[in-house]
């Protein structure tokens, strides 16, 4: 059997695709995510030969239950998204997705820090250049934005790897880091941008608010999933993730809320369901990490269903903003069920992935000492329901005062998004095939009475609640945006950053003045005295010629006689 | 004039208030008739679950109308 990396076939169908055929483009999607199936699971568990590269190992492939599970994530979301990309022309575009779907499936499956770190750089650049490659407004300043972050990301693990090899060619290996130590914290400062922990997240919902509909699908399918990968391999058990989490969770489902956006909001829910699998890598016992894992596979699943629903009907009606959305059931009625169905996927509705894993994450911190992560994690379900199915739901099918004119998403958008949808249905329904999964053993029923019935009160109450106590205001203007960290740095820190620039060349002005005063009044005074040289014998200079002359004489004489 | 106004009758309110009513007195029947082993702390006590269900819908109101405030304000900037 091959002991080829699955995510090379990826990266090689990325080149082949540049050349294809527009009709060929999705079936080398497609066939190009099977052969990355075959690769992964046809093969034993356990690492391929190493390759030495300036005396350190680099082991291309190494299986195990962990990056398999990661793995399957990628593929089947890539098989949703690389359908959804028939509905449009956009060869780049086609490349750039494929290319980081290799980036981050290779990035999974490489047994060495040095690969990890290549491998993780080549998908961040993937992800700028997707967004770069984006036809709506503002994305190209959205992706200059996205590459600084990657950049910082990259630097940041740069000087990480280079510290930690100081210690040895053997530390080249994949194993726990310390987060205490200066190489392992820069290499969990650059995990954190990845996973879009708080100050760092929020490239996130900008790419995706600026990507194209297969796009946004593509970035929260194939980005922060490598950043929990990462962690879960590197940092298990690190306390420090436990808080980082529960921000996660309360910075996305305020804003998840707040946003009128439905794509961004779609972005901070995904960063709330992150810091779920986040908080539980920190937690660190057998059956958290597996819920951790198990988690950011259906989060995974169900939040590309869900971009791709709402890309899907940005497509037709223009924007996901919710006062575009008014009507949008008569315009698009199978992408907006699609949409509805795929929020619930995400929010962790009963019979969908999401839920599956959302009850052995809760299971998992059933203790007096975590009751406050518990309750964070119990409570998520309701506020995303509220804040992305409900307001969906409501928005789209709001009555209209002209009948809206149908015009259904395309048949790849819908076929690519129903699919999803599927695999999050399936996995929700026959859940003991994603516990198999799972690197640790687990037998766990999610349906049994005393987890359903908390879950399902706890929805129908939040609704409940919402829809008696809602009024309907009217909602602020499209360009309106709820401020965030990038606010600071867009806002008062870039201008800060002008005027630094401005006094800086007004300092270099003024001192360029002096310098050339100075030097004026200098080459002044030589040429005078120069003047006064050249006329030895006037009276005005006959005693200071003579002294100067003198003087340097002596000079010269003391000098070569010290030599002696 | 406080630019509050009623729901909008009709549209997908009335159909998920009644979905979400059913799930919510299936949830709570289903909640009180199974037998508890003694839990660990409140919020997963019998009826736990809907209280933080209610608190998660009034956190939702309250960073909605905070939002509105402030993007409203922002526009009559």
């Amino acid at each position: 059997m091959l002991t080829l990396n699955p995510g090379f076939a990826l990266i090689l169908a990325a080149f082949l695709v540049l050349t294809a055929p527009r009709q060929t483009r999705t079936w080398i999607f497609v066939a190009a995510a099977f052969a990355a199936f075959v690769l992964l699971l046809g093969r034993e568990f356990g690492a391929a030969e190493a390759v030495a590269q300036m005396g350190l190992p680099v082991v291309f492939l190494n299986l195990d239950a962990l990056n398999r599970m990661f793995g399957i994530a990628v593929l089947f979301a890539l098989i949703g998204v690389g359908i959804t990309t028939g509905a449009r022309r956009n060869v780049v575009e086609d490349a750039a997705i494929l290319l980081l779907a290799g980036g981050t499936l290779s990035a999974l499956f490489v047994g060495d820090l040095i690969s990890l770190v290549a491998a993780a750089a080549l998908a961040g650049l993937a992800t700028a250049w997707l967004v770069l490659t984006s036809p709506l407004p503002g994305a190209n300043r959205a992706g200059a934005r996205l590459l600084i972050w990657h950049g910082l990301e990259g630097l940041l693990f740069l000087v990480g790897v280079a510290l930690h090899l100081t210690e040895g060619a053997a530390s080249a290996v994949l194993g726990r880091m310390d987060a205490a130590s200066v190489s392992g914290a820069c290499i969990f400062a650059a995990i954190m941008i990845r996973v879009g922990a708080p100050l760092a997240h929020v490239w996130l919902k900008d790419a995706v608010s600026h990507a194209s509909p297969a796009g946004g699908a593509a970035l929260c399918a194939f980005t922060t999933l490598l950043g929990v990968y990462m962690l879960a391999r590197l940092y298990p058990a690190e306390p420090v993730l436990t808080p980082i989490g529960m921000a996660m969770i309360a910075l996305g489902a305020v804003y998840a809320v707040a946003d009128y956006d439905l794509r961004r909001a779609s972005a901070y829910a995904l960063m709330a369901q992150t810091g779920v699998a986040v908080a539980l890598i920190g937690i660190g016992s057998p059956i958290a990490l597996a819920a951790a894992e198990g988690h950011a596979f259906a989060v995974i699943v169900g939040f590309t269903a869900l971009q791709l629903a709402l890309g899907a009907i940005l497509h037709r009606v223009g924007s996901a903003r919710l006062t575009a959305l008014e009507g949008a059931s008569g315009i698009a009625p199978i992408a907006t069920a699609l949409g509805i169905a795929a929020s619930l996927a995400a929010v962790s509705t009963p019979g969908f992935a999401a839920y599956a894993t959302h009850s052995v994450a809760l299971d998992a911190v059933a203790r007096w000492e975590t009751r406050v992560l518990w309750t964070m994690i119990a409570a998520l379900p309701g506020v995303l329901f509220v804040g992305l199915t409900l307001r969906l739901a409501l928005a789209a099918y709001a009555p209209t005062k002209v009948q809206p004119v149908r015009n259904e998403a395309p048949f790849a958008m819908v076929l690519g998004t129903s699919l999803a949808v599927f695999f999050c249905t399936s996995v929700g329904l026959a859940p003991q095939w994603l516990y198999g999964l799972m690197p640790a053993e687990l037998t766990f029923d999610p349906f049994a009475v005393a987890r359903l019935a908390p879950q399902l009160q706890l929805m129908g109450v939040a609704g409940v609640v919402y829809l008696l106590l809602r009024t309907r205001r009217p909602l602020p203007a499209p360009e309106s945006e709820i401020p965030d960290v990038d606010g600071f740095y867009r806002g008062p820190l870039a201008q800060a950053g002008q005027m630094a620039g401005v006094l800086a060349l007004g300092l270099y002005d003024a001192s360029k003045r002096a310098a050339d005063a100075s030097g004026r009044w200098l080459s002044q005074r030589f040429a005078a005295l120069v003047a006064l040289c050249d006329d030895p014998f006037s009276r005005r200079s006959f005693a200071l010629t003579g002294l100067l002359a003198l003087s340097g004489f002596l000079g010269v004489l003391l000098l070569s006689t010290s030599q002696w | 004039m406080n630019g509050l106004m009623p729901p909008k009758r009709g549209g997908a309110g009335g159909v998920a208030l009644v979905l979400c009513a059913s799930a919510a007195l299936l949830g709570v029947g289903l909640d009180f008739l199974q037998r508890h082993p003694d839990p660990f702390w409140i919020g997963a006590s019998p009826g736990g679950a809907a209280a933080i269900g209610a608190a998660a819908a009034l956190f939702c109101l309250a960073v909605a109308r905070l939002a509105h405030a402030f993007l409203h304000r922002k526009r009559s900037d």
